[in-house]
């Protein structure tokens, strides 16, 4: 299921998109082993758990590509398989070109100098013994970026002045004694001291007060534009994905249902279960009408080796042929992809036809 | 103008809480998680409580039911149609808590018993009150069950056979088994999917419809409230600062705060429209600043927002804790 | 710069111990029993060994704790005894909570196939049974102390082991693990540097418990006469009070406060353990 990526040129004007892919992904598999250890990856077998599922998607130089899902979606798994924290079982990442190898170590570290993540959760992402100084200056030690003591203290000094931080305010405290909103813009100092050319943000602003949000979310706006930063955004939040993404790829148990620019996604969705999640997401000036499906509180289990569609089990509007045949990505619109046999276009579905019972 | 703080019979409202402050000890001191706080809420409406982390909204909800052990109430009343609920005791306290007000806690759906089943929780909370048999109160599981959109035959279920959203609607469930008439639900739908999310919220309206409830929805996602609730409450630093009907408040905010918080989170369908998060952090409830608790992170404070803490006052349009608003 | 702000650390850590009445406790018995041991020489009116009084003497201001059978003063045997009884529980304890720390930490930490081999072997040194293979290794073996004290801190790991790679795998659920792979250090820094030093405290307590039960074993071997009787321990002064009819001749001050000193022990070592883990518990 290869899918050639139109690289077009998207509404947000600030962007100024490379025509290369910059990281690509073909083929990606990630399955685990269902038992009590869920950090290494197995294949074929019983009880696995398919979480990346053959996701083929590129990202482009300088964009913002939002990954959509709910819990079990998978993006998570994608995002840290991107960074290279989780090993795939099959199929590739390639950034710049040059394929991710993550068996030697030596390597992942170099792939690390350019491609860094942030993660959800602020109050474990630092190691509760060590003072904030000490965190940042591990990576520039560790990566050979500084030949002395001083110069490190002023690349930290000025790390955390840009992402909002004073220095001495933070620089000798220990993760504890600071808030949610410090500690993840700490992070986000600590992933961008080594000057990545992509960052995977996992969240970011899920754990945070609202009031908080816009800040942390800002900072990486400028930092994508200013700094042509890379980044792939995993959310759950639509109006966050909007908000902040060029392009918006919307994935469910696996794999990716839809994908557009954030402004296709949202006005005009395709996907039937992108038009689930669009309905579902409150509105303060009130919704215009709820989700009309209560069951939605049973998602039924797609058993491993089912041959159709993922989303057959929930769909409104599932045919016999969503049962059997599994619809790949296609272009529908210049730039919009879906993956659904009634939405696709494709001639031979009539859109008269019965449901499936 | 009116001040929100009349004596107790003459709004009429279902809840009335005067001057209800509650602290918690602390190694520091004791905490002022609620201070001074005026609300009513009328018979048969959803208010939606907003505010963010420490604010005391779910004190003040706990406070309801006289559960903030360790905290205590320190001064105040609170009043639930006509009964002084903070000088209840004994078995008058038992009656009054669940089946003339029951509550939704945080991350209830955690709080389940792993090894009972989910019928024998909701039969053991009924037979306990000394309200029925175990037979009728099976039958009235069933008819919960039903209620919250749960198949009936999902009764002799483990709580770890569940998923989260069915979960919450066993709490939902259990909260309801003596047909209370107010509920809280504190954050009733957060750690859940956004799908799930929309579902339990549309339940929860159904019921608040159907049985005739009155609710008070504790969040810190105003976008919830927004479409649930009839009038808002918005809470910073242990204060009540902004009380109205939810269409006033989101479309034409009063206070400084509340015009922040709308300003602070993304909207679908407005993607250009830029959002502003809030500068400097919320205040330490040990030693809050002087006079109005928001001023030092107010764009408008001026010198009397310094030293004089303004009172809610009924402004024309809502109440306002505001010295910009007043006079 | 460094040692300061460890030393400070040390200091807040002592604190944290003794801000409850459990850790002051274990603390103060465990701190007595160090000095006991320690200063010894200074504190025992006699050399154990030495005839200096009458046979089954009854206590009294020369001898606080009588005689035993050959004269020698019970008193200063209690206090040289402590040496003994320490050395094996704190030898035992390390050598427990070295092996258990490190298999757990390794096993914890890469998971697979490694993870669940250690985890076999943990369970399998488990189901051994200590004390009757300390008896038919006493038996077959010259009795010392060497001896018996690696064969218990080779069967008292499991317990730690389990534990730690419960935390470790706890630990590496947290994205800090994640953050220290992506600021580029390697697993051994990750598992020495970052996850250890968060798991000292529970390490600890487990180490206490090892300590503890290898005391009260030992003393068990020494009492059916098995164990080393050159290494003077309170196990092996219950040994003699057995064999040369203290028991018989109701002399309950030979051999009450030994076999009270191993309580004693036991209760200091597990109430400072609960201490210690104190430190963990509020620190992260």
């Amino acid at each position: 299921m290869l899918v050639e990526v139109g690289m077009k040129s998207v509404t947000n004007a600030a962007a100024d998109l490379d025509n290369s892919s910059f990281v690509d992904i073909r083929n990606l598999r990630v399955y685990f082993k269902r038992s009590y250890d869920v950090y290494t990856p197995r294949q074929h077998g019983k009880h696995v758990i398919k979480a990346v599922d053959d996701v083929t998607i590129q990202i482009a130089r300088g964009e913002i590509l939002s990954i959509v899902g709910e819990s079990g979606s998978g993006k998570t798994t994608l995002g840290r398989t991107v960074v290279g924290l989780t090993r795939p079982t099959s199929g590739k990442v390639l950034l710049e070109g040059n394929e991710i190898n993550y068996e030697d170590r030596g390597k992942l570290r170099e792939l690390w100098k350019k491609s860094q993540m942030i993660f959800q959760d602020p109050y474990s992402t630092f190691n509760p013994l060590s003072p904030i100084h000490d965190a940042l200056l591990t990576p520039l030690k560790k990566f050979g970026l500084v030949r002395s003591e001083a110069e490190a203290d002023e690349r930290i000094e000025s790390m955390l002045l840009r992402v909002g931080l004073s220095a001495k305010d933070v620089e000798n405290k220990y993760p504890n004694q600071l808030s949610g909103g410090q500690r993840q813009r700490i992070s986000i100092a600590r992933a961008m001291l080594v000057q990545p050319k992509l960052l995977v943000a996992d969240e970011p602003v899920s754990m945070l007060d609202v009031s908080l949000r816009a800040g942390i979310l800002e900072l990486i706006k400028e930092l994508n534009r200013r700094d042509k930063l890379t980044v792939l955004f995993i959310t759950h939040d639509l109006a966050v994905a909007q908000y902040i993404s060029d392009r918006i790829a919307v994935m469910y148990r696996g794999k990716i249902l839809e994908l557009g620019s954030s402004h296709d996604i949202i006005d005009s969705p395709l996907h039937p279960y992108t038009e689930l999640l669009l309905s579902s997401v409150p509105r303060i000036s009130g919704r215009k009408s709820w989700p009309d499906r209560s069951e939605i509180s049973l998602p039924k289990v797609v058993p491993n080796d089912f041959a159709g569609c993922r989303y057959y089990a929930n769909c409104p509007l599932a045919v016999d042929r969503c049962k059997v045949q599994e619809p790949s990505l296609k272009e529908v619109y210049s730039g919009h992809f879906v993956a659904c046999f009634l939405r696709d276009k494709s001639s031979e579905i009539d859109s008269a036809q019965r449901p499936a019972g | 103008m009116t001040q929100l703080g009349e004596t107790v019979t003459t709004t009429g409202a279902f809840v009335q809480i005067r001057d209800l402050t509650v602290t918690y000890p602390t190694p520091m001191g004791e905490l002022r998680a609620v201070d001074g706080v005026n609300l009513d809420v009328y018979r048969g409406e959803v208010l939606g409580l907003v505010g963010e982390s420490g604010c005391g909204k779910t004190t003040l909800g706990l406070a309801m039911l006289r559960m903030n052990s360790p905290g205590r109430v320190v001064k105040g009343k609170v009043n639930v149609d006509g009964v002084d609920v903070l000088s209840l005791e004994g078995e008058r306290l038992r009656r009054y808590r669940w089946e003339k007000v029951a509550m939704i806690f945080q991350s209830a759906m955690n709080a389940l018993d792993p090894v009972k089943t989910v019928e024998s929780q909701i039969v053991e909370t009924i037979v306990q009150h000394g309200r029925t048999n175990k037979e009728k109160a099976k039958a009235r599981v069933r008819e919960l069950l039903e209620t919250v959109k749960i198949d009936p035959l999902r009764a002799k279920s483990f709580p770890h056979e569940l998923s989260g959203g069915m979960k919450q609607r066993i709490i939902i469930a259990l909260a309801l088994c003596l047909s209370p008439e107010l509920l809280i639900a504190d954050e009733p739908t957060t750690a859940l999917d956004v799908v799930v999310q929309a579902s339990i919220l549309k339940t929860i309206k159904e019921l608040q419809e159907r049985l005739k409830l009155t609710i008070i929805l504790i969040t810190h996602d105003i976008s919830i409230v927004g479409e649930m609730s009839d009038r808002l409450a918005i809470m910073y630093a242990g204060k009540v600062v902004e009380v109205g009907r939810t269409i006033d408040v989101v479309y034409d905010p009063q206070h400084p705060y509340t015009q922040a918080l709308i300003k602070a989170i993304p909207t679908i369908g407005y993607k250009n429209a830029e959002i502003k998060g809030i500068p400097g952090v919320p205040p330490n409830l040990l030693s809050p600043p002087s006079g109005c608790r928001f001023h030092p992170r107010c764009p408008f404070a001026f010198d009397r927002c310094k030293t004089e803490e303004p009172p809610l006052i009924n402004n024309g349009k809502d109440h306002v804790a505001c010295w910009l608003r007043s006079a | 710069m460094e040692i300061q702000g460890f030393l400070r650390r040390r200091w807040s850590d002592f604190k944290i111990i003794t801000q409850t009445t459990t850790g002051k406790v274990g603390f103060g018995i465990t701190l007595l029993l160090i000095i006991l041991a320690v200063f010894a020489p200074w504190i025992a009116p006699y050399p154990p060994h030495a005839i200096t009084g009458p046979s089954y003497a009854r206590p009294s201001w020369s001898h606080l704790l009588g005689t035993d059978d050959i004269g020698e003063d019970l008193f200063s045997q209690l206090v040289w005894a402590s040496r003994g009884s320490l050395l094996i529980g704190i030898s035992a304890g390390l050598i427990a909570t070295i092996i258990g720390v490190g298999i757990g930490l390794v096993s914890g930490y890469f998971g697979g196939k490694t993870g669940e081999g250690l985890m076999r072997l943990t369970d399998t040194v488990l189901v051994l049974p200590l004390l009757p293979l300390l008896i038919v290794i006493a038996s077959i073996f010259p009795s010392s102390v060497i001896l018996v004290i690696s064969v218990i801190g080779l069967l008292s790991w499991p317990a730690t082991s389990r534990v730690i790679r419960s935390q470790t795998l706890t630990l590496r659920s947290r994205s800090f693990v994640d953050a220290c792979k992506l600021s580029g250090m390697s697993d051994t820094e990750i598992m020495l540097k970052v996850l250890l030093p968060n798991m000292i405290p529970l390490a600890v307590l487990y180490g206490v418990f090892a300590a503890v039960n290898a005391v009260v074993i030992e003393a068990g071997l020494d009492f059916i006469g098995l164990g080393s009787i050159n290494n003077l321990s309170w196990g092996t002064m219950l040994y003699f009070a057995l064999s040369r009819n203290a028991l018989l001749r109701g002399e309950w001050w030979w051999f009450i406060p030994p076999g009270a000193l191993i309580a004693v022990l036991g209760i200091g070592f597990i109430l400072l353990g609960y201490g210690v883990e104190r430190i963990g518990r509020i620190r992260s």
